[in-house]
């Protein structure tokens, strides 16, 4: 880890620069970025300079979130791949599993920030899990508990009590 | 706040690599269009991305889409689409349609929803009209039904055994009528690739007894449900009783208390004129289990018997996870499931997980040296409720689901002058868990409050809570005006139903509440129209807000429901009142407020 600081050891990791909507830098490594469809599909396109994405739908909190989950998911395939091609045993995709589960156990509007970015950026398992975690979240609640939950304002003209 | 240091040279260590020292997020300043700078205090889940919505709702189920389509006109126009309904559907459903012998036509439905609500409907007749079809409104999940036709009846064919009659109430052309026989033995075979995947399945022989019965309850009688070819997990044998007085005389006293008893042993009505009888239930994993045989037969008796008739074997499914009642099933099913499913990790999985600090707490003693295994003292906790701490609150776990349920004692509730025993006196009742209760003697203003710490209580569970009382002799002034009610979280989280008002009327159980409730509310507009809220109007009355029998010689009323997360939601508060009318109240008994999971009767 410390061997990061020498560049001489191994060249430096390819890196794109992902900006946030109120404006900050993150750098990350190419393959975290490569998560989000939306970039892989730019970066085909681009010049390879370019390396710099404006993420105008995105906030930095959620931004750095986003990472956290790219970052751990890049890590997680890698030593599962490593442990499928040595053949020993692991628990890695349960454990990624329990880790997603702990992730995605937040508030509701960070879960919606979280979902909007997803959809976004096109991360397709960041944005199953957060359905997931939603339709959940939906189960076996009344329509007035899902509009406390969720914040939304009735505007259906049916009335809920005539209906039922 | 977070800087990523570009250098890092493996993605195991990358998670150290980033600093959070609140300064190295660098700030754009190159003329970027900037957003505002503020973020949005709160997420509007009004504008989701459609796609989303879609997703969202096809992982959900049939009813909650039907709940959610209540909840915002966003969410209403995705829950019509047909790509959510045909998720809904049977993979199969273009088979079974066309394969139904009711002239039914895929053209003819505007929608999959249409569709999907007529298969819920009324059962659809298949294959030369001896089975039948349905699925199951909440889920979606497949039910049949085989005809007696279908069914392999031993003596069936003989007239003077059996006889084949057309009944109007029955959706099959005709039912088996036993004539006379003493080797009853029923049997019918399904198909597991036909049912839903994944699905606990329970299996019903559907029946009607007539007036001129006899022989039928005898207690020998076996109803089972095995799988032909060993695999899968299935009930296996269990007694049942055909008990043609039973709908005659439910109450009557049984004398079989030496026999474990499962629901579904007795016969239950169906709604529809006639009656079933459960002989047993299996699961169903991906259909590759092979035929299912369900059968009901009684021959070591051996005694004459007549007056059944057999509509048909039916097939529903229940919906379940792996509960505790899954596991007494499958212990029944072999040896090795046996032992396992005895195992002191899986029962101790069903406890609650502070089931120690219950048993530490309880007045009786209950040491884990006491109970030889996990699942004894899983039975003793849904036994008897458990008396906790001074003894003026008691738990008891809910038999089939594990989860907890408390009765907070008289003692422990905050009953505005209770010390003052000219307004209240305590008094022993034998026919109560605790030492003693709170009988109001005489008052204005009555208000009975308790606030019960979410922690406590099992996870992920709707709750209600209801007051537990008793009316003496000479209870006035309680009915009218109505009480307020409330169950709401101390700071403003979670959801809770919020406030009601209830009729703490004593007669409730002697007169049918249709014409007593306008009469009764004309005379509070009448008396007390000033004090009403314009709130209380027919719309939102509802059958809780009368006093119910509890069936151990108390009466509840329910105080409203909460939905409790993962405890972390903090202090509910629940509470009855009538403070406003200040007239006097006497004659209501408190034994105390209980607190269980929606849905649960005592």
């Amino acid at each position: 880890m410390k061997d990061s600081f020498n560049p001489s050891i191994e060249p430096p990791k390819k890196t794109v620069t992902l900006v946030s909507s109120d404006g900050y830098d993150f750098e990350v490594e190419e393959e975290v970025a490569l998560e989000s469809q939306v970039i892989k599909d730019g970066f085909e396109d681009k010049a390879v300079d370019d390396r710099e994405y404006l993420l105008f739908n995105v906030h930095s909190d959620t931004l750095e979130l986003i990472i956290k989950y790219c970052e751990k998911h890049v890590s997680s395939r890698k030593s599962i791949s490593a442990a499928a091609a040595s053949s020993s045993s692991s628990n890695g995709e349960e454990a990624l599993k329990e880790w997603d589960e702990h992730f995605i156990s937040v508030d509701t509007n960070t879960l919606y920030d979280i979902l909007m970015a997803a959809d976004y950026l096109n991360i397709k398992s960041l944005l199953d899990l957060a359905i997931q975690k939603v339709a959940d979240t939906i189960h076996g609640r009344s329509p007035e508990q899902i509009r406390k939950k969720f914040n939304i304002e009735n505007d259906s003209i049916i009335d809920p009590w005539a209906s039922e | 706040m977070l800087y990523f240091n570009t250098l890092a040279t493996n993605v195991h260590s990358f998670c150290c690599t980033y600093k959070k020292t609140g300064l190295t997020k660098n700030k754009k300043l190159k003329g970027l269009e900037m957003r505002s700078e503020k973020k949005m205090q709160e997420a509007d889940f009004y504008v989701l991305p459609e796609g989303c919505v879609t997703n969202i709702l096809s992982l959900t189920s049939p009813l909650d889409v039907c709940v959610l389509s209540l909840v915002s006109s966003m969410f209403k126009s995705a829950a019509d689409s047909d790509v959510i309904w045909e998720k809904f559907l049977p993979s199969n459903y273009k088979e079974i349609v066309s394969g139904s012998v009711s002239d039914l036509n895929l053209n003819d439905f505007k929608s999959k929803k249409e569709l999907y609500f007529r298969l819920c409907g009324d059962p659809i007749i298949l294959e030369g009209g001896t089975k039948s079809f349905q699925l199951e409104k909440r889920n979606g999940k497949k039910c049949f039904m085989l005809g007696a036709k279908e069914l392999g009846i031993a003596w069936g064919d003989t007239p003077q055994h059996w006889e084949w009659k057309s009944q109007p109430d029955s959706r099959f052309a005709e039912v088996a009528g036993l004539v006379c026989l003493c080797v009853l033995k029923i049997d019918g075979q399904i198909d597991t690739e036909m049912l839903s995947p994944n699905t606990t399945y329970a299996a019903y022989l559907v029946f009607k007894v007539t007036d001129k019965s006899y022989g039928l309850d005898n207690p020998t009688t076996e109803g089972s449900v095995q799988f032909v070819r060993g695999g899968g997990s299935a009930s296996g044998y269990r007694t049942v009783y055909l008990d043609p007085e039973f709908n005659l005389a439910p109450h009557r006293p049984r004398r079989r208390s030496s026999v474990t008893q499962y629901v579904g042993q007795l016969p239950s009505a169906r709604g529809d004129r006639w009656m079933e009888i459960e002989l047993g239930e299996f699961y169903n994993d991906q259909g590759e289990d092979g035929e299912v045989k369900m059968t009901l037969e009684e021959v070591k008796a051996g005694n004459w018997r007549t007056g059944l008739i057999v509509e048909e074997g039916c097939v529903t499914n229940i919906l379940s996870f792996t509960s505790p009642r899954d596991a007494c099933t499958s212990s029944l099913v072999s040896s090795t499931f046996k032992s396992a499913a005895d195992s002191d990790a899986i029962w101790e999985k069903f406890l609650p997980s502070d089931y120690k600090d219950i048993v530490s707490r309880s007045v009786e003693d209950l040491s884990t040296n006491k109970f030889a295994s996990k699942k004894e003292l899983y039975f003793r906790l849904c036994g008897d409720p458990v008396l906790l701490d001074e003894g003026n609150k008691s738990v008891n776990l809910d038999k089939k689901s594990g989860k907890k349920c408390f009765m907070i004692g008289a003692k422990e509730l905050k009953i505005t002058w209770s010390e003052t025993p000219q307004y209240w006196k305590w008094i022993p009742l034998p026919d109560s868990r605790f030492a003693e209760v709170a009988e109001l003697i005489n008052v204005c203003y009555l208000h009975i409050k308790v606030e019960i710490d979410t922690q406590i209580l099992s996870p992920t569970t709707t709750y209600a809570a209801y007051l537990v009382i008793k009316f003496s002799d000479q209870a006035s002034g309680l009915e009218d005006p109505p009480a307020e009610v409330s169950v709401k979280f101390l700071g403003g989280g979670g959801s809770a139903s919020g406030e009601r008002t209830v009729y703490l009327d004593p007669e409730c159980n002697r007169r049918p509440h249709i014409q007593y409730v306008p009469h009764r509310l004309g005379l509070i507009r009448r008396r007390f129209g000033h004090i009403l809220r314009p709130g209380v109007s027919s719309a939102i009355r509802y059958e809780g807000q009368f006093p119910r029998e509890r069936g151990d010689g108390w009466m509840e009323i329910e105080l409203g429901d909460f939905y409790n997360g993962q405890g972390e939601d903090g202090v509910v508060e629940m509470c009855l009142q009538e403070v406003k009318a200040g007239h006097w109240k006497c004659g209501l008994i408190v034994e105390g407020i209980e607190v269980r999971p929606k849905g649960i009767s005592t």
